[in-house]
């Protein structure tokens, strides 16, 4: 066991555990967060998608001791009691069926909205298609997404 | 009466997942104690509350008292408590509606208590597509009774006769004299009904009130957004997954490599090293780790040195030679034909005679989030906290297996991830159960992906064989049906002596379940049909990962995949449009029960049209 230090959802937190211990169970288990799940431990579904510096990562797969920068779960998302335009928009276009995955599709497009805040359909798919959803909620994804989307234009043609 | 009571983290988390709405309201006090009335709440969820701090026991819920199904609280909302559980279709969003309607409240006045089996009536959980179909029925009677008890007691209280007054959002008022109006809340809230309802059963139970027609409804018809939405997006909920309860441990299953295999031995010494390692469990053929914190059970789980000894014989045919092995293999059981007409015949003198084979592998149910429970044995009861849709089912199967007075055992039931069908919510929330009774401290049974993809519940393999005869002019006169499905140990639900713990044990049921070999719902008009169904079995019936059961439509993909398929081929034989040709065939028919003959055809147009570009 050693400390290992995360900072999370923009507070820092000291925990002590097994430096090979993924990232996932030391989310859900020492710091409480519910977002991230486990769906495969594998890193092949999705589920326990977190964005670290940016990048949406599989939390499953990572060693909690080799992660250095910021981490975003699905709860760190809301800003000042708002929730983010995409949480909104999943909402709006009623998104979920059971919910499972979602926490892993928002993120996921979350990350892929700021690298590219206008994606194609195409892009879209692209972008989301290593988060799986066992409902096939994917329409209603791609939905909520464009939903975004088409905020952020509207956004700026009332700011322009 | 109130009393003080201190109020374990746990059951708040249990309370606040099973009510995203109500937690929102953050009604639960954040010092953690609760000042609450015993026997009816003045907060939402309170009577649930009350019931959560009980030690046991847990008589079922009185589906008789008007007071299991509704209570009104001091700020003019109701909770309603369902024996019905939701796992995404919205069902609960649905119930609240229909009971808002009959109750005339506004929506946004109610919060629902869903399937845990001390606080609501047993409905059954989920099943059969009929939520609200079925079990929408009692909902909405007892909330009419409820009105109409309120108003009785409005009419007592206003001293204005019953048909002199008008209720709207749960406010009464005299119809002549707005002035003159009483809520609720001012009424009951806070108090209990004590109104005994009737009924020979729960489906049957009934008030004395007639549910309003349809065109009263007013909440029901509106297209609202699911109440549980929010919580799911935003990281609120608390789902069974992240239930956590003082002292817990966790655990992983060690499967036998193969199938049929026995335990031969276990080195623990292979895993004495690992940190946090509680105990090595095994029973039969059942082996669990369990750890103090997860990834350590992961580890143990990985690491643990175990000894099988694999069956006599390969077992099971080759993947490659599955549908062979059904079409070849002697038939456990036949159904009934149903016949209609002379098939026969009919092809004898058939202009053209078509025959296809269709075969459709094992199906697992493989949900997103692997099977899940949490069992804690405190206070000597057991409550297991589960998304197994069939809560009420868990609790009896569970008491039945460790031998346990049923009002000692209560399921809890909170969100998971997607049950289609017979999921293994039911072999872990066993496992979750007897490993938390064996070590007397709350375990968590987490199965992981390969565990799933391996031992979950399959729907059931297919081979079938079809022929359908054809008419000088293409039309089909003809059509004989033959499904072979391996099914012969169709896994219920719940079941002590078929969940994969007992099979492992080597518990063993008296019989097999029938299965069965589904036969299409024919919305043709095919004048000579003939459909049969056999049930084959696999090697290893008790000994198999492969066990079938329901997947959501209970062999309808299969049989559909097949049939329609079919269909297709004639259409293309016949030379005809695969819709027009379908849609003569729904206009020769003659059924028309609920309307079948007319919806068929109406989904039907209304998917050519949807299509747009469809050329016939």
């Amino acid at each position: 066991m050693s400390i290992v230090s995360l900072n999370v959802n923009g507070a820092v937190h000291a925990v002590d555990i097994d430096p090979s211990t993924p990232l996932l169970y030391v989310l859900r288990n020492d710091l409480g967060l519910r977002g991230p799940r486990f769906g495969c431990g594998l890193g092949q579904c999705g589920a326990c998608t977190v964005i670290i510096d940016g990048v949406a990562l599989r939390s499953c797969q990572l060693p909690a001791s080799v992660v250095s920068g910021a981490i975003t779960t699905l709860e760190g998302l809301a800003q000042n009691g708002s929730l983010h335009p995409l949480q909104q928009a999943w909402i709006d276009e009623q998104v979920p069926q059971c919910g499972y995955c979602q926490n892993g599709q928002i993120m996921t497009a979350k990350a892929l909205l700021d690298r590219n805040p206008k994606p194609s359909d195409a892009e879209i798919r692209e972008g989301m298609e290593g988060a799986l959803c066992r409902c096939m909620t994917y329409f209603r994804i791609q939905a909520a997404i464009k939903r975004v989307v088409k905020g952020s234009d509207n956004d700026q043609e009332v700011a322009g | 009466m109130s009393t003080s009571l201190q109020f374990p983290k746990a059951i708040e988390a249990a309370l606040r997942s099973a009510n995203p709405s109500t937690s929102r309201r953050g009604f639960l006090a954040s010092s953690g104690a609760l000042v609450l009335s015993l026997g009816i709440g003045t907060v939402p969820g309170a009577r649930v509350l009350a019931q959560a701090f009980a030690a046991g026991p847990y008589p079922d819920p009185d589906f008789l008292q008007l007071d299991t199904w509704i209570v009104i609280h001091p700020d003019n909302t109701a909770t309603f408590f369902v024996g019905k559980t939701d796992g995404g279709q919205g069902t609960g969003t649905a119930f609240r509606q229909m009971m808002c309607d009959e109750l005339d409240l506004a929506y946004e006045q109610s919060t629902l208590v869903m399937g845990s089996t001390d606080t609501t009536p047993d409905q059954g959980g989920s099943g059969g597509s009929d939520a609200i179909e079925t079990d929408g029925w009692p909902m909405r009677r007892v909330a009419a009774e409820a009105r109409r008890v309120l108003l009785e007691l409005a009419a007592e209280h206003l001293k204005v006769a019953v048909g002199e007054l008008t209720v709207n959002n749960g406010m009464v008022t005299a119809l002549a004299d707005a002035s003159q109006a009483v809520s609720y809340a001012e009424l009951v809230g806070g108090q209990r009904f004590n109104v005994a309802l009737e009924g020979r059963n729960i489906n049957a139970t009934t008030g004395t009130a007639a549910v309003k027609p349809v065109q009263q409804l007013r909440v029901v018809g509106q297209s609202l957004q699911r109440y549980d939405i929010p919580a799911k997006v935003d990281g609120s909920l608390i789902w069974a997954v992240d239930m956590k309860v003082p002292g817990m441990l966790h655990a992983r299953n060690v499967r036998p490599p193969v199938a049929g295999a026995s335990l031969r031995s276990i080195d623990e010494s292979s895993v004495t090293g690992i940190p946090g390692l509680v105990r090595v469990v095994s029973h039969g053929n059942y082996v669990a780790v369990v750890c103090e914190r997860e990834e350590q059970a992961i580890q143990a789980a990985r690491q643990l040195r175990a000894e099988w000894t694999p069956p006599a014989q390969a077992p099971f045919p080759a993947s490659n030679d599955l549908f062979d092995y059904i079409r070849a293999a002697t038939p456990m059981s036949s159904s009934e034909p149903r016949v209609s007409g002379d098939s026969a015949a009919a092809f004898a003198s058939a202009a053209q005679v078509l025959e296809a084979d269709y075969d459709v592998p094992f199906q697992g149910h493989t949900s997103i989030g692997p099977a899940f429970a949490l069992a804690d044995p405190s206070g000597n009861q057991l409550t297991i906290y589960s998304n197994d849709m069939k809560s009420y089912g868990l609790r009896t199967g569970v008491a039945q297996f460790l031998d346990l007075p049923r009002d000692r055992v209560r399921v809890v039931y909170m969100a998971g991830p997607q049950v289609y069908g017979r999921t293994a919510a039911d072999d872990v929330g066993f496992e979750a159960a007897f490993l938390a009774h064996e070590l007397g401290r709350p375990v968590r049974v987490q199965w992981m992906r390969y565990e799933e993809t391996a031992w979950d519940t399959k729907g059931p393999a297919y081979a079938f064989k079809l022929r359908g005869g054809l008419d000088g002019k293409g039309k089909l006169v003809a059509l004989e049906y033959e499904a072979r499905a391996i099914d012969y140990n169709h896994l219920g639900y719940n079941e002590p002596d078929t969940v994969l713990i007992a099979q492992l044990m080597g518990r063993r049921p008296e019989r097999t379940a029938a299965g069965g070999a589904a036969m299409p719902s024919v919305q043709y008009g095919i004048p000579h049909l003939r459909l049969a169904g056999h049930v084959v079995a696999l090697p290893l019936v008790w000994e198999t990962p492969l066990r079938t059961g329901n997947l959501r439509d209970p062999n309808g993909p299969q049989v559909t995949f097949a049939f329609e398929s079919f269909i297709d081929e004639l259409a293309a034989a016949a030379r005809r449009d695969p819709a027009a040709f379908r849609l003569e065939l729904i206009e020769a028919s003659t059924e028309d029960q609920a309307f079948r003959r007319k919806r068929s055809l109406a989904v039907l147009r209304a998917a050519v049209e949807a299509y747009g570009g469809w050329e016939s």
